[in-house]
Formats: structure tokens, sequence, C-alpha cells
């Protein structure tokens, strides 16, 4: 039998068209690496270029987007994700977008050591990377894209930076005495969460704390209830249910302490939450140790860390 | 190009006992595991999203193929599993008939386990409570097929090479494409025979070969951006076909005997 009509012969069409796939894949593949790129989609900015304190940036989050020349994962990220229509008019919108590209020798510019210094701020250490912040440079959330990320995937992580925005404002604030700003912030946030669920928690003691300092007690008790109602606080006493009851006045500091060692949660936060207490009180002295005992153990990254040092300081300032 | 025997045989297999437990317990793992901890913190707010993406993600049609489509492919064992090739191909069969029929066949097979999967899954969130934050796009269910497609292609690939040739090189070469960038990034500059070249040769040829190890395709870059940009689909088809052609080659030059492995 010959080759053409025996069972072993593989399709010729079947060949030509891997064949010529294969090659509009290479042609497809320069036009759109090398081909010079239209101006499309997301108005990056470079950060040399802009100055964030000032006032028409500060209503707006920044999203600092690490990527580099050459990079495969940075043209796949650049050619999909980015290009996707809801993530630009997001993105346009809402956001201050910057583009730290990093090119081959670019090391002994000026531009050069900038960028490195974000990225070292930043810590990021492979690309692409999306990083939010506040305006004056607080880290809200990172997305690293190295892997590959979907448009879908950016989406996601731009929604809950916009809602960790409120939160994190709040924390801001809240390191700086500005209460009122700080209330307000944790409100918005709290608009956004489904309030019925344990995360949203953090943000209404915090928003409750908030209004105690302001001595706002109707609007503390609202949040607080708010609070005792959610599903995790149902049955017992379950941590941090103690630092609501706290704030109402149902425990007093002993008590509360009590409660942490009950469920072996001594968590740096009690402790904050008591130096508030003793701040308003007057009690500048118990205030400042148990600002101190917030401190103690924990990251000089977290917000605990940063909502102690800004009391600290504010104290220090005065003395 | 299809052959109906083949096709429905494909599909058959799974009615042998150990196959059918293995089948029951994989379709239940998976969304047990992901609802459970829901379960456990029903105070807590949780995207669904992410999770229903998970099921037509190129990596779960990945491993489906490879659970119930591979050892359907040029299995010369006579056991309950075999398909005595030998005798098969002595039959006017062209072998190229036999790869396209178990591609398909394999391709829906995937889609169906994965598909019994997201049922299961739809079932277990409603129990719990949180049946009306699940919808899956038009694009997920897309993605599903096309990726089903695809990754069936590259395991008719692989185990159209005797014996275990096939998976033990890709592999080697998936584990290569890796491995490889980074290990030449650990050499001192005054080391390497050919400079700073050398490291970026070495990187860019992993980069190429990893986009021949697999190009998943995700429909929403087509359905949603401001600018058409073509190279991951011509990359996806380009890649299925390849794999089919060099499945079909592989196996015209396989030689089966009654004896044989």
């Amino acid at each position: 039998m010959n080759k053409q009509g025996s069972t072993i012969s593989t399709p010729v069409w079947l060949i030509s068209i891997a064949v010529i796939l294969l090659l509009a894949r290479i042609v497809v593949w320069y036009m759109e690496t090398y081909q010079p790129q239209e101006a499309l989609g997301i108005n990056w900015t470079e950060p040399s270029k802009i100055d964030l304190s000032g006032r028409e940036y500060q209503s707006k989050l920044v999203l600092y987007y690490f990527t580099a020349e050459g990079s495969e994962a940075c043209r796949a990220m650049n050619s999909t994700s980015l290009l996707n229509k809801n993530v630009v008019k997001l993105v346009n919108e809402e956001f201050l977008p910057i583009k730290i590209e990093s090119k081959l020798n670019d090391e002994e510019t000026e531009v050069g050591k900038l960028h490195r210094e974000l990225q070292q701020k930043y810590m990021v250490f492979t690309l692409p990377v999306l990083v939010a912040t506040l305006p004056d440079g607080k880290e809200v959330e990172t997305q690293n894209a190295y892997a590959g990320v979907s448009a879908k995937q950016v989406l996601r992580f731009l929604e809950r930076c916009q809602k960790r925005e409120g939160y994190e404002r709040g924390i801001d604030y809240l390191a700086h005495r500005q209460y009122a700003e700080a209330a307000r912030s944790f409100e918005y946030w709290l608009r956004l969460v489904d309030n019925t669920k344990r995360d949203s928690t953090d943000g209404a003691l915090y928003c409750a704390l908030s209004y105690y300092m302001l001595n706002q007690d109707k609007n503390m008790h609202n949040i607080l209830e708010s609070v005792l109602r959610t599903k995790q606080f149902s049955s017992g006493n379950r941590w941090p249910k103690p630092l609501a009851e706290f704030m109402l006045g149902e425990l007093d500091a002993e008590g509360l302490i009590k409660a942490a060692d009950r469920e072996s949660n001594r968590e740096p936060r009690m402790y904050y939450f008591i130096a508030m207490h003793e701040l308003k009180a007057g009690n500048t002295l118990s205030a400042i140790e148990n600002f101190k005992l917030a401190q103690k153990g924990t990251f000089t990254s977290s917000e605990v860390y940063v909502l102690a040092e800004g009391q600290l300081n504010a104290m220090n300032m005065h003395q | 190009m299809i052959n109906k025997a083949v096709f429905l045989y494909t599909f058959l297999r799974l009615a042998q006992p150990t196959t059918v437990i293995k089948l029951v317990l994989f379709v239940l793992a998976i969304p047990t595991a992901l609802v459970y901890p829901l379960h456990q913190a029903p105070d807590v707010s949780v995207d669904l999203e992410p999770l229903i993406s998970f099921f037509a993600s190129p990596v779960m049609t990945l491993v489906v193929s490879f659970m119930f489509v591979s050892s359907s492919i040029g299995n010369t064992k006579s056991l309950d599993d075999g398909e005595y090739l030998a005798l098969l191909f002595s039959r006017p069969l062209h072998r190229s008939t036999y790869i396209f029929s178990k591609w398909l066949a394999g391709s829906i097979l995937v889609c169906a386990v994965i598909g019994l999967q997201l049922i299961y899954f739809i079932i277990l969130i409603n129990m719990i409570g949180r049946g009306a934050q699940f919808s899956m796009g038009f694009t997920d269910t897309i993605n599903l097929a096309l990726n089903a497609f695809g990754t069936t292609a590259l395991v008719v690939m692989i185990h159209a090479f005797p014996a275990k040739i096939g998976v033990i090189l890709f592999a080697a070469l998936f584990y290569l494409s890796f491995a490889a960038p980074l290990m030449v990034q650990l050499i001192p500059n005054t080391a390497l025979f050919f400079g700073v070249d050398f490291r970026n040769t070495v990187k860019t040829a992993c980069n190429v070969l990893r986009a021949f190890m697999y190009s998943p395709i995700d429909m929403d870059v087509y359905l949603s951006s401001i600018k058409m940009v073509w190279l991951p689909a011509v990359s996806f088809v380009s890649n299925t076909a390849l794999y089919l052609c060099i499945a079909v080659v592989i196996m015209n030059k396989r030689e089966f005997f009654y004896t044989n492995e």
C-alpha cells in the first residue's frame, strides 16, 4: 500500500494548518512587540512629574504600576489586563495612575534612582506589581502579577482598594488625632462593606472610638450596637466583643484584660483601647504606658503600632 | 476524522469501578474543600468569583485531563483499561482519526467532569446560604470549553509517545523552562563564558519554550478590551494544532506488537 492512502499518513491539511499558524504566530508576535504602540488605555504619569502633596491629588488613591522594559510578564499584562475597558475606566476615573518603568542602563539617572527608591519603599522584588497607596504614601494594597493576572483579578484588586481606602484614611486620621475626619472615613467604609460580617468589626470599633473621643456618645452607641449584633457574637463572648463592652462602660480595664486572658488573646489593640480611655480621662502617664504596651511585640508597620505612635508623638510635642 | 467507536469507548472507560470511585472522589473532594471553610466562618464575607474562575482555569482542565483522559490514549496494556491498540491499528483506521476522536471525546469529558464539580459546588453553596453570591459569567463558560480543548490536545500529545517518554520529556522541559533562568541568574558575571548576553539568551529561550508548553486563553481579553491583541488567541490555536500534529506524527511512527509494553 502506498504511503498516501495508508493509515499511518499524516493529513496534509493538518501539517499545513500547523505551519501556517506557527508562521502567523511569529508575525503577530513581531508586530505586537516591535511595532510602535498607540497611547491607548490608562493615562499613566511619571513619579518625577508629579507632586503628591498638592491639594488636587488628595482625594484619589495613587496606583503605582511597577514594570520593566523587556519583561515578558510585563508585556503580557500591558496587552491584556491593562487594556480591559473596565480596568481602564476605573483607573482613569478613580485613581492617580503612576507608572514606574525600569529600563536598561537607567541605574545612574535621577529617574532610575527615584524608581529604585520607590521599589525599596514598597518592597517590590518581582515585576510587574500594582501598588495602591494613599497620597501620603501609605500603602493600601499590593497585587503581584509576576505569575500572570487576569483583568477580573485586577478589577477585584482595584475595588478592594477603593473599599479599603476609607479604612486606611480613617486609621491615618485617628493616628493624627483628627477624630471627626476619622469617624467620617470609617463611616464611609462601613457603608461599602457588609456590616453583618466579621471583617467590618475592626473598622466599626475604630469608628466608635473616634466618636468616643469626640464625646458623641449616641453615635458611638449606634455603631457598637451594630457590632454586637454581628453573627460572630451571637454565642458567647468571642473576641473582640469585650472591646465593644469596654467602650460602652460594661467592662473596666481589669475586666477587659480578664476577658482577653479567657480567650488567650492579649492582643496589642486591647492596650491601645485602654490607653485611649485613659487619655480621655486625663491619665496621661497611664495612657503612655498602655500605648507602649500596645507597641510592644508588634511590627512597626502594623496599624496598632502606627496608631499608638501617632498618639505618643502628639503627647511628646505637647510636653 | 472522528471514529464513533473510539469516541464512545473513551466515555465507556469511565464505567470501570476504579475509575468511577476516582471520579466520585474527585468531583466531591474539591468543592467540599473549598466550601467547608466558608461554612466554618459564616460571618466572614468572601468573594466567590475567584473560586468559580478556578474551576474554569487551565490548571483545573489540565489536572482533569491527566486524571481521566491520559490513561485512555496510546495505552497498550492489556488490562481493564487497555485498548489493544495492536489490534485496533490492524484495521483500516487512520491513526490521525484515533487521535482526533480521543481529543474530542477527552475535551467533552473534561468539560463534563468540571461541570459536575460546579453543580456540586452550587448545591453546597446554596446549602450554606451563600447561593445568591454565585454567578458564572459567559466568559468563564467559554474559557472552560476552550481550555479543555487546549489542555486535552496537550495531554493527547504527551501520551502519544510510547511508555512514559512523553510524560518524562514534558516534565523535564517544563522544569527546565522555569529553573534554567533562575540557575543562570545565580552565576556571577565573570564566570559566564559568553558574558551577560548568555544570561539573556537563556532567559529568551526559556520564554519561547514556555510559550510552546501551553498557552491558556482568556476570552475576557477579547470581549472587553479597548484594543484587540491577537497573540494570545493565535498562540492558543497554534499550540493546539501543533500538539495534534505532533501526536499524529508520533502515533504514526509507533510500532505495536501483541506482546509489547
